[in-house]
């Protein structure tokens, strides 16, 4: 009875260790700087790809979630 | 690990579902009321704005439609992505409630170091608004003070893992966090470059919704990931 109580408390389970959250940790980093980059910047000061058409497109979405736009 | 990933995903694509219902509903408004400023403007002013990428482009119901959708999809997974991560590295370690408390933890300083602190130092503009010649020094200095935020926030979290009570913890690194973030704002530069013409209303109206919209992104996306990790996730 208290076993499944307990288990319902989060600190009560072992912590994951950090070797095996490294990897996902770097990957989703990577992954989440690279979203960031074309919502929040691509095409405004600095352009990967030619042109307007990402800045344009996802146009809306950076004015609303408040980064620099022009 | 992988399985509170997958709940990380789909928590920030189901928050970026209803946070797309709140950007058309508040957002939009105050950006087409931007835009048809905009447009007035470079009426007047043909000559001065030949090709402004609001004026021309593409379409509005593209940009406020699909092009809405998949930006805020997009950051909705990211986010749900690093609160998934956070998650497993706070728990048992920095935090030691239930999940819960350990993800509005997380949410709350997130969410405080993220958008609350970096909107405060430089908000975000509606179309119209900005100097096109300082884009690159506002967007640089921007992703600045949004990196050392993030940074000051992991040594003000690291720095009091050892300190033993929690409202001492509080403390100590809510002063360090807000002493560094003072002295960056005081030193970066700021913009001002809101013409005084510019309708204060509308201006307001803007920030205040890229504000909503961020909050409802962060919080749904922490309450779906509660929800999943309570529902499907008690051994992960």
């Amino acid at each position: 009875m208290t076993v499944a109580t307990r288990s319902a408390v989060s600190s009560d389970l072992p912590a994951i260790p950090l070797r095996d959250i490294a990897p996902w940790a770097a990957l989703a980093s990577l992954l989440a700087v690279l979203v960031v980059y074309f919502v929040g910047a691509e095409q405004g000061a600095w352009s990967v790809f030619h042109g307007t058409d990402v800045h344009e497109f996802v146009h809306d979405a950076r004015h609303l979630l408040g980064f620099p736009c022009h | 690990m992988t399985r509170l990933l997958v709940f990380g995903l789909l928590a920030g694509l189901l928050a970026s579902v209803m946070t797309f219902g709140v950007a058309r509903l508040v957002g939009e408004p105050a950006l087409d009321a931007a835009i048809a400023l905009e447009v007035a403007d470079s009426h007047a002013h043909a000559a001065d704005t030949p090709n402004h990428p609001d004026a021309v482009g593409m379409s509005r119901r593209l940009q406020a439609g699909p092009g809405l959708f998949v930006g805020l999809a997009a950051i909705g997974a990211a986010l749900g992505g690093i609160l998934a991560i956070s998650f497993a590295v706070a728990r048992g370690r920095f935090l030691h409630g239930s999940t819960r408390a350990t993800v509005g933890w997380i949410t709350a300083l997130g969410f405080a170091a993220v958008i609350v602190v970096p909107m405060l130092k430089f908000p975000g503009n509606p179309p119209a608004v900005g100097n096109s010649e300082t884009i690159g020094a506002r967007t640089l200095a921007y992703f600045a003070f949004l990196a050392l935020s993030l940074a000051t926030l992991g040594f003000a979290v690291s720095a009091v893992k050892g300190v033993p009570s929690r409202h001492r913890k509080m403390l100590i690194g809510a002063a360090i966090y807000a002493g560094v973030m003072t002295g960056a704002a005081i030193v970066l530069p700021s913009f001002h470059e809101v013409d005084p013409a510019f309708p204060g209303d509308v201006l307001w109206q803007f920030r205040a919704s890229t504000l909503a919209v961020q909050a409802t992104l962060w919080a749904s996306t922490a309450i779906v990931f509660c929800w999943l990790v309570g529902r499907y996730g008690q051994s992960v």
